[in-house]
Protein backbone atom coordinates (compact mmCIF):
# COMPACT_ATOMS: atom_id res chain seq x y z
CA UNK A 1 0.00 0.00 0.00
CA UNK A 2 1.42 3.39 -1.57
CA UNK A 3 0.75 6.65 -0.32
CA UNK A 4 1.53 9.56 -2.47
CA UNK A 5 1.17 13.66 -1.76
CA UNK A 6 0.88 15.82 -4.45
CA UNK A 7 2.71 19.00 -3.03
CA UNK A 8 1.76 21.55 -5.98
CA UNK A 9 -2.08 20.48 -5.62
CA UNK A 10 -4.55 22.70 -4.21
CA UNK A 11 -5.81 20.06 -1.96
CA UNK A 12 -4.03 20.09 1.98
CA UNK A 13 -1.51 17.49 1.74
CA UNK A 14 -3.51 16.46 5.11
CA UNK A 15 -6.68 15.85 3.27
CA UNK A 16 -4.92 14.03 0.49
CA UNK A 17 -3.58 11.49 2.87
CA UNK A 18 -7.20 11.31 4.92
CA UNK A 19 -8.58 10.53 1.19
CA UNK A 20 -6.56 7.78 0.09
CA UNK A 21 -6.27 6.11 3.58
CA UNK A 22 -10.28 6.05 3.58
CA UNK A 23 -10.20 5.03 0.20
CA UNK A 24 -7.67 2.07 1.01
CA UNK A 25 -10.43 0.99 3.70
CA UNK A 26 -13.25 1.23 1.96
CA UNK A 27 -11.69 -0.97 -1.22
CA UNK A 28 -10.83 -3.61 1.42
CA UNK A 29 -6.94 -3.41 0.85
CA UNK A 30 -6.47 -2.14 4.95
CA UNK A 31 -8.43 -4.30 6.86
CA UNK A 32 -9.87 -3.48 10.64
CA UNK A 33 -6.78 -4.13 12.53
CA UNK A 34 -4.40 -3.36 10.24
CA UNK A 35 -1.60 -1.21 11.77
CA UNK A 36 -0.21 2.52 10.11
CA UNK A 37 2.72 3.77 10.63
CA UNK A 38 4.09 5.80 13.09
CA UNK A 39 3.30 9.80 12.79
CA UNK A 40 6.84 10.36 12.57
CA UNK A 41 8.04 7.72 10.14
CA UNK A 42 5.27 8.62 7.70
CA UNK A 43 5.91 12.34 8.23
CA UNK A 44 9.53 11.32 7.21
CA UNK A 45 9.08 9.29 4.20
CA UNK A 46 6.46 11.63 2.88
CA UNK A 47 8.90 14.72 3.39
CA UNK A 48 6.13 16.42 5.12
CA UNK A 49 6.19 17.95 8.72
CA UNK A 50 4.94 15.39 11.90
CA UNK A 51 2.24 17.95 12.28
CA UNK A 52 0.64 17.36 9.18
CA UNK A 53 0.23 13.26 9.24
CA UNK A 54 -0.64 13.97 12.90
CA UNK A 55 -3.55 16.25 11.43
CA UNK A 56 -4.81 13.72 8.91
CA UNK A 57 -4.65 10.82 11.84
CA UNK A 58 -6.97 12.71 13.87
CA UNK A 59 -9.54 13.51 10.72
CA UNK A 60 -9.46 9.92 10.23
CA UNK A 61 -9.56 9.29 13.89
CA UNK A 62 -12.90 11.59 14.12
CA UNK A 63 -14.11 9.74 10.92
CA UNK A 64 -14.12 6.36 12.72
CA UNK A 65 -11.33 5.11 10.66
CA UNK A 66 -8.73 4.65 13.15
CA UNK A 67 -8.28 4.41 16.50
CA UNK A 68 -5.11 5.56 18.13
CA UNK A 69 -3.77 3.25 20.79
CA UNK A 70 -1.03 5.44 22.10
CA UNK A 71 2.46 3.43 22.50
CA UNK A 72 0.92 0.70 20.36
CA UNK A 73 0.15 2.87 17.49
CA UNK A 74 -2.78 3.86 14.95
CA UNK A 75 -4.90 0.59 13.91
CA UNK A 76 -7.43 0.74 11.19
CA UNK A 77 -10.75 0.29 13.52
CA UNK A 78 -13.52 -0.07 10.11
CA UNK A 79 -14.79 2.38 7.32
CA UNK A 80 -15.89 5.77 8.05
CA UNK A 81 -18.69 6.42 9.58
CA UNK A 82 -20.69 8.12 7.49
CA UNK A 83 -23.20 6.13 5.21
CA UNK A 84 -21.60 4.89 1.56
CA UNK A 85 -22.92 6.13 -1.39
CA UNK A 86 -26.48 4.99 -3.00
CA UNK A 87 -25.72 2.49 -5.92
CA UNK A 88 -26.87 5.15 -8.34
CA UNK A 89 -24.45 7.51 -7.29
CA UNK A 90 -21.95 5.26 -7.28
CA UNK A 91 -22.52 4.52 -10.92
CA UNK A 92 -22.89 7.94 -11.79
CA UNK A 93 -19.44 8.96 -10.35
CA UNK A 94 -17.76 6.17 -11.64
CA UNK A 95 -19.26 7.18 -15.22
CA UNK A 96 -17.90 10.41 -14.63
CA UNK A 97 -14.34 9.05 -13.36
CA UNK A 98 -13.90 7.43 -16.19
CA UNK A 99 -14.77 10.06 -18.71
CA UNK A 100 -12.56 11.93 -16.80
CA UNK A 101 -9.49 9.89 -16.78
CA UNK A 102 -10.40 9.32 -20.43
CA UNK A 103 -9.55 13.44 -21.37
CA UNK A 104 -6.02 13.16 -19.28
CA UNK A 105 -7.72 14.69 -16.05
CA UNK A 106 -6.03 13.77 -12.66
CA UNK A 107 -8.08 13.31 -9.75
CA UNK A 108 -7.70 16.77 -8.56
CA UNK A 109 -8.90 18.42 -11.81
CA UNK A 110 -12.07 15.86 -11.80
CA UNK A 111 -12.65 17.01 -8.18
CA UNK A 112 -12.19 20.53 -8.61
CA UNK A 113 -14.64 19.98 -11.82
CA UNK A 114 -17.30 18.94 -9.38
CA UNK A 115 -16.79 21.05 -6.56
CA UNK A 116 -17.53 24.07 -9.80
CA UNK A 117 -20.26 22.10 -10.99
CA UNK A 118 -21.46 21.90 -7.28
CA UNK A 119 -21.14 25.31 -6.48
CA UNK A 120 -22.88 26.61 -9.98
CA UNK A 121 -26.02 24.31 -9.52
CA UNK A 122 -26.32 26.29 -6.44
CA UNK A 123 -26.11 29.29 -7.79
CA UNK A 124 -28.81 28.30 -10.85
CA UNK B 1 62.12 -2.02 27.55
CA UNK B 2 59.20 -4.83 26.30
CA UNK B 3 59.90 -5.90 22.44
CA UNK B 4 56.42 -7.01 22.66
CA UNK B 5 54.77 -3.97 20.76
CA UNK B 6 57.91 -4.64 18.37
CA UNK B 7 56.48 -7.55 17.79
CA UNK B 8 52.79 -6.42 17.68
CA UNK B 9 53.88 -3.89 14.72
CA UNK B 10 55.77 -6.29 12.81
CA UNK B 11 52.54 -8.86 12.39
CA UNK B 12 50.50 -5.80 11.90
CA UNK B 13 52.52 -4.65 8.97
CA UNK B 14 51.89 -7.76 7.18
CA UNK B 15 48.49 -7.89 7.93
CA UNK B 16 46.95 -4.56 7.93
CA UNK B 17 48.06 -4.17 3.64
CA UNK B 18 46.18 -7.90 3.03
CA UNK B 19 43.06 -6.75 4.86
CA UNK B 20 42.94 -3.16 3.07
CA UNK B 21 43.45 -5.30 -0.06
CA UNK B 22 40.36 -7.10 0.62
CA UNK B 23 38.18 -4.32 1.64
CA UNK B 24 38.96 -2.78 -1.69
CA UNK B 25 38.46 -5.47 -3.53
CA UNK B 26 35.66 -5.52 -6.38
CA UNK B 27 31.95 -6.79 -5.51
CA UNK B 28 31.70 -9.44 -8.46
CA UNK B 29 28.69 -10.65 -9.11
CA UNK B 30 28.86 -13.95 -7.20
CA UNK B 31 28.95 -11.97 -4.04
CA UNK B 32 25.94 -9.63 -5.07
CA UNK B 33 24.19 -12.73 -5.94
CA UNK B 34 24.70 -14.35 -2.85
CA UNK B 35 23.97 -11.18 -0.68
CA UNK B 36 21.11 -11.12 -2.33
CA UNK B 37 19.89 -14.61 -2.12
CA UNK B 38 20.59 -14.30 1.66
CA UNK B 39 18.47 -11.33 2.11
CA UNK B 40 15.46 -12.71 0.11
CA UNK B 41 15.42 -9.64 -2.44
CA UNK B 42 15.77 -9.88 -6.08
CA UNK B 43 18.22 -7.44 -7.73
CA UNK B 44 17.20 -5.52 -10.57
CA UNK B 45 19.73 -3.01 -12.39
CA UNK B 46 18.98 0.17 -10.54
CA UNK B 47 18.94 -1.66 -6.95
CA UNK B 48 21.81 -4.07 -8.15
CA UNK B 49 23.93 -1.13 -8.50
CA UNK B 50 23.03 0.43 -4.81
CA UNK B 51 23.62 -2.97 -3.17
CA UNK B 52 27.00 -3.01 -4.77
CA UNK B 53 27.86 0.38 -3.65
CA UNK B 54 26.65 -0.12 -0.46
CA UNK B 55 28.43 -3.49 0.47
CA UNK B 56 31.81 -2.37 -1.24
CA UNK B 57 31.40 1.46 0.78
CA UNK B 58 30.30 -0.76 4.14
CA UNK B 59 33.28 -2.73 3.89
CA UNK B 60 35.82 -0.08 2.93
CA UNK B 61 34.66 2.37 6.33
CA UNK B 62 34.11 -0.74 8.42
CA UNK B 63 37.70 -1.58 7.91
CA UNK B 64 39.34 1.79 8.14
CA UNK B 65 37.14 2.48 11.22
CA UNK B 66 38.64 -0.83 13.16
CA UNK B 67 41.71 0.37 11.84
CA UNK B 68 41.75 3.46 13.38
CA UNK B 69 40.34 2.08 16.45
CA UNK B 70 43.50 0.55 16.74
CA UNK B 71 45.89 2.86 15.96
CA UNK B 72 44.21 5.99 17.15
CA UNK B 73 44.59 5.73 20.80
CA UNK B 74 48.61 4.87 20.24
CA UNK B 75 48.97 8.21 18.39
CA UNK B 76 47.69 10.24 20.48
CA UNK B 77 49.22 8.50 23.73
CA UNK B 78 52.44 9.52 21.35
CA UNK B 79 51.66 13.00 20.73
CA UNK B 80 50.22 13.90 24.33
CA UNK B 81 52.56 11.96 26.77
CA UNK B 82 55.52 10.76 24.35
CA UNK B 83 54.88 7.47 25.32
CA UNK B 84 55.38 4.28 22.50
CA UNK B 85 52.41 2.02 22.56
CA UNK B 86 50.81 -0.30 20.35
CA UNK B 87 47.45 -2.22 20.85
CA UNK B 88 47.93 -1.23 24.82
CA UNK B 89 51.05 -2.41 24.87
CA UNK B 90 53.95 -0.07 25.55
CA UNK B 91 57.37 -0.48 25.67
CA UNK B 92 57.92 0.40 29.09
CA UNK B 93 56.09 -2.75 29.54
CA UNK B 94 53.06 -1.85 30.52
CA UNK B 95 49.98 -3.62 29.52
CA UNK B 96 46.16 -3.01 28.62
CA UNK B 97 45.13 -5.92 26.91
CA UNK B 98 41.64 -5.05 26.14
CA UNK B 99 42.56 -1.44 24.39
CA UNK B 100 43.12 -3.12 21.32
CA UNK B 101 39.87 -5.26 20.97
CA UNK B 102 37.94 -1.72 22.18
CA UNK B 103 39.41 0.33 19.82
CA UNK B 104 38.81 -1.92 16.94
CA UNK B 105 35.23 -2.69 17.76
CA UNK B 106 34.40 1.30 18.43
CA UNK B 107 36.04 1.82 15.17
CA UNK B 108 33.94 -0.84 13.37
CA UNK B 109 30.45 0.42 15.32
CA UNK B 110 31.27 4.26 13.77
CA UNK B 111 32.61 2.96 10.21
CA UNK B 112 29.56 0.65 10.24
CA UNK B 113 27.24 3.99 11.16
CA UNK B 114 28.70 5.37 8.80
CA UNK B 115 28.23 3.47 5.77
CA UNK B 116 24.58 3.28 6.30
CA UNK B 117 24.30 7.16 6.82
CA UNK B 118 26.51 8.30 4.01
CA UNK B 119 24.66 5.82 1.44
CA UNK B 120 22.60 8.18 -1.25
CA UNK B 121 19.18 6.52 -1.78
CA UNK B 122 17.69 7.21 -5.45
CA UNK B 123 14.65 10.06 -4.77
CA UNK B 124 11.47 11.17 -7.00
CA UNK B 125 11.89 14.26 -7.13
CA UNK B 126 8.30 14.83 -8.40
CA UNK B 127 6.33 12.78 -6.12
CA UNK B 128 6.34 12.08 -2.66
CA UNK B 129 5.33 8.34 -1.73
CA UNK B 130 5.62 6.21 0.98
CA UNK B 131 4.67 2.86 1.98
CA UNK B 132 1.98 2.51 4.33
CA UNK B 133 3.48 -0.69 6.76
CA UNK B 134 4.84 0.27 9.45
CA UNK B 135 8.74 -0.21 10.35
CA UNK B 136 10.03 -2.02 13.23
CA UNK B 137 13.09 -2.99 14.80
CA UNK B 138 12.14 -6.50 14.84
CA UNK B 139 11.32 -6.95 11.58
CA UNK B 140 15.01 -6.05 10.68
CA UNK B 141 16.92 -8.17 13.75
CA UNK B 142 16.14 -11.21 15.55
CA UNK B 143 14.63 -11.04 18.74
CA UNK B 144 17.07 -13.30 20.26
CA UNK B 145 19.95 -10.43 19.51
CA UNK B 146 17.69 -7.82 21.04
CA UNK B 147 17.44 -9.87 24.08
CA UNK B 148 20.95 -10.87 23.91
CA UNK B 149 21.92 -6.78 23.74
CA UNK B 150 19.55 -6.30 26.93
CA UNK B 151 21.01 -8.93 29.31
CA UNK B 152 24.65 -8.54 28.25
CA UNK B 153 24.56 -4.53 28.91
CA UNK B 154 22.19 -5.73 32.90
CA UNK B 155 24.88 -7.97 33.03
CA UNK B 156 27.73 -5.90 32.05
CA UNK B 157 26.35 -2.58 34.70
CA UNK B 158 26.13 -5.35 37.57
CA UNK B 159 29.22 -6.36 36.61
CA UNK B 160 31.00 -3.21 37.23
CA UNK B 161 28.94 -2.56 40.93
CA UNK B 162 29.96 -5.89 42.11
CA UNK B 163 33.79 -4.88 41.17
CA UNK B 164 33.48 -2.97 43.80
CA UNK B 165 32.03 -5.51 46.22
CA UNK B 166 34.74 -8.30 46.12
CA UNK B 167 37.93 -8.23 48.74
CA UNK B 168 41.15 -7.45 46.87
CA UNK B 169 44.66 -8.53 48.14
CA UNK B 170 46.53 -4.82 48.39
CA UNK B 171 49.51 -6.31 47.58
CA UNK B 172 48.09 -7.34 44.38
CA UNK B 173 45.70 -5.60 43.13
CA UNK B 174 44.55 -1.62 43.67
CA UNK B 175 40.83 -1.80 45.19
CA UNK B 176 38.57 0.11 42.49
CA UNK B 177 37.39 3.06 43.54
CA UNK B 178 33.17 3.49 43.63
CA UNK B 179 33.49 6.99 42.06
CA UNK B 180 35.37 5.32 38.97
CA UNK B 181 32.32 2.53 39.09
CA UNK B 182 29.42 4.12 39.33
CA UNK B 183 30.78 6.62 36.30
CA UNK B 184 31.81 3.23 34.48
CA UNK B 185 28.33 1.41 35.39
CA UNK B 186 26.43 5.00 33.78
CA UNK B 187 28.46 4.88 30.77
CA UNK B 188 28.10 1.45 29.94
CA UNK B 189 23.93 1.63 30.74
CA UNK B 190 24.20 4.70 28.32
CA UNK B 191 25.91 2.54 25.97
CA UNK B 192 23.11 -0.52 26.21
CA UNK B 193 20.11 1.95 25.70
CA UNK B 194 21.85 4.04 23.21
CA UNK B 195 22.82 0.92 20.80
CA UNK B 196 19.05 -0.01 20.53
CA UNK B 197 18.14 3.62 20.11
CA UNK B 198 20.64 3.81 17.56
CA UNK B 199 19.44 0.74 15.52
CA UNK B 200 15.87 2.02 16.14
CA UNK B 201 16.90 5.11 14.65
CA UNK B 202 18.20 3.41 11.86
CA UNK B 203 15.03 1.25 11.00
CA UNK B 204 13.26 4.83 11.06
CA UNK B 205 14.86 6.84 8.89
CA UNK B 206 13.29 8.16 6.02
CA UNK B 207 12.25 5.99 2.82
CA UNK B 208 10.68 7.28 0.25
CA UNK B 209 8.68 4.61 -1.59
CA UNK B 210 10.60 4.87 -5.40
CA UNK B 211 10.06 1.22 -6.61
CA UNK B 212 9.03 -2.00 -5.04
CA UNK B 213 12.82 -3.66 -5.85
CA UNK B 214 14.80 -0.38 -4.47
CA UNK B 215 12.46 -0.26 -1.02
CA UNK B 216 13.20 -4.49 -0.68
CA UNK B 217 16.99 -3.64 -1.42
CA UNK B 218 16.71 -0.42 0.92
CA UNK B 219 15.12 -2.80 3.83
CA UNK B 220 17.50 -5.53 3.25
CA UNK B 221 20.79 -2.80 3.31
CA UNK B 222 19.16 -1.53 6.35
CA UNK B 223 18.94 -5.12 8.06
CA UNK B 224 22.54 -5.17 7.22
CA UNK B 225 22.90 -2.08 8.61
CA UNK B 226 21.43 -3.02 11.64
CA UNK B 227 22.79 -6.22 12.62
CA UNK B 228 26.73 -4.71 12.01
CA UNK B 229 25.90 -2.03 14.68
CA UNK B 230 24.27 -5.12 16.94
CA UNK B 231 27.32 -7.51 16.37
CA UNK B 232 30.13 -4.84 17.00
CA UNK B 233 27.53 -3.37 19.83
CA UNK B 234 27.77 -6.78 21.35
CA UNK B 235 30.81 -7.27 20.96
CA UNK B 236 31.73 -4.30 23.21
CA UNK B 237 29.19 -5.73 25.86
CA UNK B 238 31.49 -9.05 25.23
CA UNK B 239 34.47 -7.50 25.78
CA UNK B 240 33.25 -5.59 28.95
CA UNK B 241 32.18 -8.52 30.37
CA UNK B 242 35.23 -10.35 29.81
CA UNK B 243 36.89 -7.40 31.41
CA UNK B 244 35.05 -7.67 34.00
CA UNK B 245 35.94 -11.61 34.91
CA UNK B 246 39.36 -10.44 34.90
CA UNK B 247 38.72 -8.12 37.08
CA UNK B 248 36.94 -10.74 39.45
CA UNK B 249 39.71 -13.20 39.24
CA UNK B 250 42.01 -10.46 40.40
CA UNK B 251 40.10 -10.36 43.76
CA UNK B 252 40.92 -11.81 46.58
CA UNK B 253 38.07 -14.73 46.62
CA UNK B 254 39.44 -17.80 46.14
CA UNK B 255 36.24 -19.05 44.39
CA UNK B 256 36.27 -15.80 41.66
CA UNK B 257 40.00 -16.25 41.26
CA UNK B 258 40.33 -20.00 40.12
CA UNK B 259 36.73 -19.60 37.83
CA UNK B 260 36.70 -15.98 36.65
CA UNK B 261 39.35 -16.88 33.70
CA UNK B 262 37.44 -19.24 31.47
CA UNK B 263 34.08 -16.80 31.51
CA UNK B 264 36.98 -14.12 30.96
CA UNK B 265 38.33 -16.38 27.56
CA UNK B 266 35.02 -17.17 26.33
CA UNK B 267 33.43 -13.93 26.40
CA UNK B 268 36.34 -12.40 24.49
CA UNK B 269 35.99 -15.05 22.09
CA UNK B 270 32.71 -14.80 21.72
CA UNK B 271 33.57 -10.92 21.09
CA UNK B 272 35.54 -11.24 18.17
CA UNK B 273 32.99 -13.83 16.65
CA UNK B 274 29.87 -11.64 17.00
CA UNK B 275 31.77 -8.61 15.45
CA UNK B 276 32.54 -11.04 12.56
CA UNK B 277 29.75 -13.08 11.86
CA UNK B 278 26.42 -11.12 12.92
CA UNK B 279 27.11 -7.90 10.78
CA UNK B 280 27.13 -10.52 7.57
CA UNK B 281 24.60 -12.60 8.75
CA UNK B 282 21.65 -13.17 5.73
CA UNK B 283 18.30 -11.69 7.35
CA UNK B 284 15.02 -11.55 5.29
CA UNK B 285 13.28 -8.82 6.61
CA UNK B 286 10.02 -9.51 7.47
CA UNK B 287 7.96 -6.18 6.65
CA UNK B 288 5.97 -6.84 3.32
CA UNK B 289 7.12 -4.54 0.36
CA UNK B 290 4.28 -2.12 -0.90
CA UNK B 291 4.09 -2.48 -4.14
CA UNK B 292 5.14 -5.79 -4.78
CA UNK B 293 3.56 -8.44 -6.66
CA UNK B 294 0.90 -9.61 -4.55
CA UNK B 295 0.82 -6.31 -2.58
CA UNK B 296 -2.35 -3.61 -3.11
CA UNK B 297 -1.66 -0.24 -4.09
CA UNK B 298 -3.01 2.92 -4.80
Amino acid sequence: MILEVDPRSAVPPYEQLRQQVTALVLGGALAPGARLPAIRQLANDLGLAGGTVARSYRELESDGVVTTHGRHGTVVSGPPRQPPPSAELLAAARHYAAHASNTGATLDDALTAVRVAFATGKAA
Amino acid sequence: MSDFPLVIALVLALSVPVVLARAYAKVNDKLLAEWAQTHGVELTPESRRMVARYLRRSRVLRTWGALAGLFLPSLVELALNGRVQLLGFGTDGSAAPYAGPIGAFVGYLVGSLYAEVSLARPVDQVRRSASLVPRELADYLPARLLRAQRALGIAAVLGVLVLGLVPYDAREAAEPEWLSLLTGAAVVAAFAVGLEALERWLVRRPQPFTSPSLVAADDAIRAQSVHSLAGSGLALLLVLCSGICVGLAASDVDVLRWTMWAPALVALFLSIRACLEIGHRGWRVRRPIAGAPGMPST
